[in-house]
């Protein structure tokens, strides 16, 4: 995974190091305030806004991992 | 040319810390916190309504100030118990004021300065001299425990203001009042009585909208004392982050949750002090519309 620590962030409620990247976002607990985690780091720390329909297409942890990579590289 | 004279508060009588809510709302106290970044809110009892609140507020005003001379009496709430007449009708028929003109507005977290922006607008065109702002919300009433993201956020009060025109008070330097097109249902109360909040949609609109409306308002000055809607921990680490100059930014959420149009009011009278030195002073408020609301005022 590209981008535990923010991941770990987001999902402050489960050790990310012991789930699979297929694992889906439900299955661990992903929920609205999860979105908040997420759009907040991505803002505070990297200057990034995101659309929060753009996070309920997500499905697995790999699809939020890639989501991450791809905003933080379209940053660049 | 406005100047707070008092400002009064009376909160919902149960304060309810986050071990209280624990079991019922299945996170722990410290998760609670983490989460919300609120340590405790003040909820209604049964008997307790916005109408009665306001009234217990303005009562505090009743008990120090000459209020013969109100002219005119401002209220918003979303939850009223009374849909009509308004919350200040309510307060007018139960004090000692003979003769003012009653305005009652629906308006949530921008509705403090809904209300002090008639108030400015009828000291300036000299249609009134003191005025009387009532808020008042009971939003724990609307929100299931098993909502648990939006019951732990809200804390249910009122506040009484009261304005004098006054050639050494604030004088209105900008505003902006916007509401984002097509959000209508991201902070609602549905056809079930039930208050209804998309917490990431609200935040969107905080990132995305309220910030640099902000900082349009503020970017030429400094200085500035800000006194934002306190909305919650993470709403209010953003703003706090992304507004440009060395402002002094205030804040009380984590001891009184989310207030709704009473939280600006309420960290008012918490600092009123600071208010009364100040030069500058930015108040804003943002949410149910979903709508943003912030006046720059300056001596």
């Amino acid at each position: 995974m590209k981008n535990k620590k923010i991941i770990q962030d987001v999902l402050e409620d489960c050790n990310i190091s012991e789930v699979s990247p297929s694992d889906t976002l439900d299955d661990l607990g992903f929920d609205s305030l999860s979105s908040i985690n997420l759009m907040s780091i991505m803002s505070n720390d990297y200057d990034i806004e995101i659309d929060p329909e753009e996070i309920e297409k997500l499905i697995t942890l790999e699809d939020l991992d890639n989501f991450i990579s791809n905003k933080l590289n379209n940053s660049d | 040319m406005i100047k707070f004279v008092k400002i009064s508060t009376a909160l919902g009588s149960i304060i309810e810390s986050n071990s209280d809510i624990e079991i019922k709302v299945g996170w722990s106290a410290e998760e609670i916190l983490n989460k919300t970044g609120i340590n405790q809110r003040f909820i209604s009892n049964e008997i307790e309504t916005a109408e009665g609140l306001a009234l217990k507020s303005y009562k505090k005003i009743e008990e120090t100030e000459n209020i013969k001379d109100i002219d005119l009496i401002i209220s918003v709430s979303n939850t009223p118990s009374i849909l009509f007449p308004s919350i200040a009708h309510y307060v007018y028929h139960n004090s000692e004021i003979t003769d003012a003109k009653i305005i009652g507005i629906n308006a949530g977290c921008t509705g403090y300065l809904d209300c002090l922006s008639i108030v400015l607008d009828m000291f300036e065109n000299n249609r009134s001299e003191k005025a009387l702002i009532l808020t008042a919300d009971t939003y724990s009433k609307y929100i299931p425990i098993s909502q648990r993201s939006t019951r732990t956020l809200f804390s249910d009060g009122a506040s009484s203001t009261l304005l004098e025109k006054s050639d050494d008070g604030f004088k209105r330097n900008k505003s902006v009042n916007t509401t984002l097109k097509g959000s209508f249902n991201k902070l609602l109360m549905n056809t079930n009585n039930n208050i209804e909040m998309d917490g990431p949609g609200v935040l969107h609109f905080g990132i995305s909208k309220v910030i640099n409306e902000i900082n349009s308002l503020i970017d030429c000055e400094d200085s500035v004392d800000i006194f934002p809607h306190q909305a919650g921990k993470i709403m209010l680490e953003t703003l706090s982050k992304k507004i440009k100059g060395d402002h002094i930014f205030y804040q009380n959420y984590e001891n009184f949750g989310n207030l709704v149009s009473t939280s600006i009011p309420n960290l008012l009278e918490h600092k009123f002090k600071d208010l009364n030195t100040s030069k500058k002073i930015l108040l804003s408020g943002f949410g149910v519309g979903l709508s943003h609301h912030s006046a720059l005022l300056k001596k």
